[in-house]
């Protein structure tokens, strides 16, 4: 069943929190017995300082409950010939909650995504493919890249 | 040999442009009748967005007068981690030095100064794309291979 993609803002930061919670949880992201008590409270503040600014989420509702969510982090390179004014997009927190799953919701959010890319002249998008998310990525024309590289300080 | 590293300030903006639109032309092998005009104006404009604002480091290199490398790095903001907690990460650019200076070190010595200015912002995670001739260099600092980082490009 289809069903409409809402655009969130402030008012959806509690709900949006909580999926991004059961994220860390299922990549197992966070080691057990961990106070995440710290990284609610940064996730909840980047949430709302930067929502509709440099961050877009989507999300699918049911009953009112956030059920799938995707976002997008908007970041500015220097530019070059094939991206004039240097716009990319990083997308990230692709998840549907487990008793949502098979119903296309992530695919039907990351077509959202492609489509607000379009039309707010965002010429490249990112993101870091999970195993099972490979496919669907691949299907939008996704490819994976071989030359990035990457440091941790 | 006695290399001035000049970080640029927003001073610098028309020299900085005017190297970049070097370096992408040493980089992508363009003639000089291919017209730059419109990156020139985009790179303007983004760089001085960038120095104003703090999003940028770029170091020019000079052999007395001549420019013969740079380096660049852009800061961002992602959505926290457990492992990034304050979700702010750098992408290296610009990376170039003119062909006669080559394997001086002077490119593992521009990416030594902006590996500095990416930890003295606290940044824990810094990305490039490499070229065939710059991942020795990279591998040499310690940078390894992304395995799953995918792009749509060309939108």
């Amino acid at each position: 069943m289809k069903r409409d993609i809402i655009q969130l803002d402030e008012k959806s930061a509690e709900d949006f929190l909580r999926l991004r919670i059961e994220l860390f949880e299922e990549l197992g992201e966070v080691p057990k017995d961990t106070d995440i008590s710290e990284l609610k409270l940064a996730t909840k503040q980047y949430f709302l300082s930067h929502i509709n600014k440099d961050l877009i989420s989507w999300g699918i509702f049911t009953n009112g409950k956030l059920a799938a969510i995707g976002s997008l982090c908007l970041f500015t390179r220097i530019p070059y010939k094939e991206n004039l004014n240097g716009s990319e997009g990083y997308i990230l927190n692709i998840y549907t909650s487990p008793q949502f799953r098979k119903r296309g919701y992530a695919n039907q959010i990351l077509d959202k995504i492609i489509e607000y890319s379009h039309k707010n002249n965002i010429k490249r998008l990112w993101l870091n493919s999970s195993e099972q998310g490979r496919h669907l990525y691949a299907e939008k024309g996704f490819i994976k890249m071989d030359n990035e590289m990457e440091l941790f300080l | 040999m006695n290399y001035t590293y000049k970080k640029a300030a927003i001073a610098d903006i028309d020299l900085l442009t005017k190297t970049r639109l070097e370096v992408l032309r040493a980089a992508n092998k363009l003639s000089n009748d291919i017209d730059m005009s419109e990156v020139e104006k985009q790179s303007y404009d983004y760089y001085q967005k960038a120095l104003t604002d703090g999003t940028h480091t770029a170091y020019l290199v000079f052999d007395k007068e001549i420019f013969i490398g740079a380096g660049g790095i852009s800061y961002y903001r992602v959505m926290p981690t457990y492992h990034n907690p304050s979700g702010n990460k750098a992408y290296i650019m610009n990376m170039y030095t003119n062909e006669r200076y080559r394997r001086k070190g002077i490119a593992y010595k521009t990416l030594e100064l902006l590996v500095q200015d990416a930890r003295s912002k606290g940044i824990t995670a810094i990305s490039l794309e490499a070229t065939e001739m710059g991942r020795p260099l990279y591998e040499k600092y310690g940078f390894t291979q992304m395995e799953h980082e995918m792009e749509l490009f060309g939108l």
